[in-house]
């Protein structure tokens, strides 16, 4: 697909909590193009899951609408870049949402 | 109720506990003690919605928390013991907690903390309320996750004493 733009990564390593929270802030305020900001995570329950729900309820109003994906897999993110221009987040969370089960399967 | 664990994580409920610690313990219920996170309804829904189904948790104030210990509450279960601070540590064996060792996860960079271990990073007074945790006869084991090396943190202290 090509280097996308308006995409940030962030790692928790060796990040305190108050520490990751003000870096996931820096990055979703940088984020200002589009219809809001969505972040996916590996895995629920995590601190990384915890930082981006704390972050999410904190910053999600008038500037940002935000939204939290977890168990991102390649799917889901290719579908992102493809169809993030044509939908509003409402609609496209659902949809990358389908995408990452939907690429789950098994071969026997 | 045997405790089988006594554990300084920052990050507190989250995956190296439930899936690291869990799998290797096979502990009935955390038990968070933390009056920050047990006096606000938002961060106790996440912390409990970080526990997988087959898990219970309890959050509960330090003084709450010394009081279940003391009176042997959660009869029959398999406990692990979780706090974000050698503070609270100390706070509970003030209170009477007869603790033998501590297990030290996470504790990560912030400013003002020196660097320890890769996931350890403690302030003066971090430093200082482990010092006081140890004289007091507990030993304090640095160890992540259960397959981890352990680091007993009073060699480690020693090791950096030109530094600490």
């Amino acid at each position: 697909m090509g280097k996308q733009e308006g995409l940030s990564v962030l790692s928790n390593a060796g990040l305190g909590r108050e520490e990751l929270i003000s870096a996931l802030q820096k990055k979703v305020d940088q984020e200002t193009s589009g219809d809001g900001v969505v972040i996916f995570v590996d895995m629920f329950g995590t601190s990384c899951w915890q930082t981006a729900k704390k972050v999410a309820s904190e910053m999600c109003g008038d500037k940002h609408k935000i939204a939290v994906i977890t168990g991102v897999n390649l799917p889901m993110l290719t579908k992102f870049f493809t169809w993030r221009a044509s939908f509003p987040l409402s609609q496209l969370v659902p949809l990358v949402k389908q995408e990452g089960e939907k690429g789950i399967r098994t071969e026997s | 109720m045997p405790i089988l664990l006594y554990r300084v994580d920052e990050r507190l409920i989250h995956g190296q506990v439930v899936v690291g610690w869990g799998n290797s313990l096979k502990f009935d219920r955390i038990v968070l003690v933390n009056d920050q996170v047990a006096s606000n309804k938002w961060e106790r829904d996440l912390y409990l919605a970080c526990v997988p189904p087959e898990m219970k948790a309890t959050i509960l104030p330090v003084d709450e928390g010394v009081a279940k210990i003391l009176q042997n509450g959660f009869e029959g279960e398999r406990i692990v013991i979780l706090v974000d601070s050698p503070f609270d540590i100390l706070r509970m064996v003030e209170k009477g907690v007869k603790i033998d060792s501590v297990n030290v996860g996470g504790v990560h960079f912030k400013r003002d903390r020196m660097k320890i271990l890769p996931y350890l990073f403690l302030s003066p007074e971090e430093i200082s309320a482990f010092k006081r945790i140890i004289s007091a006869g507990i030993k304090c084991e640095c160890r992540d996750v259960p397959l981890a090396e352990k680091h007993d943190l009073s060699s480690l202290f020693d090791k950096l004493s030109h530094k600490l």
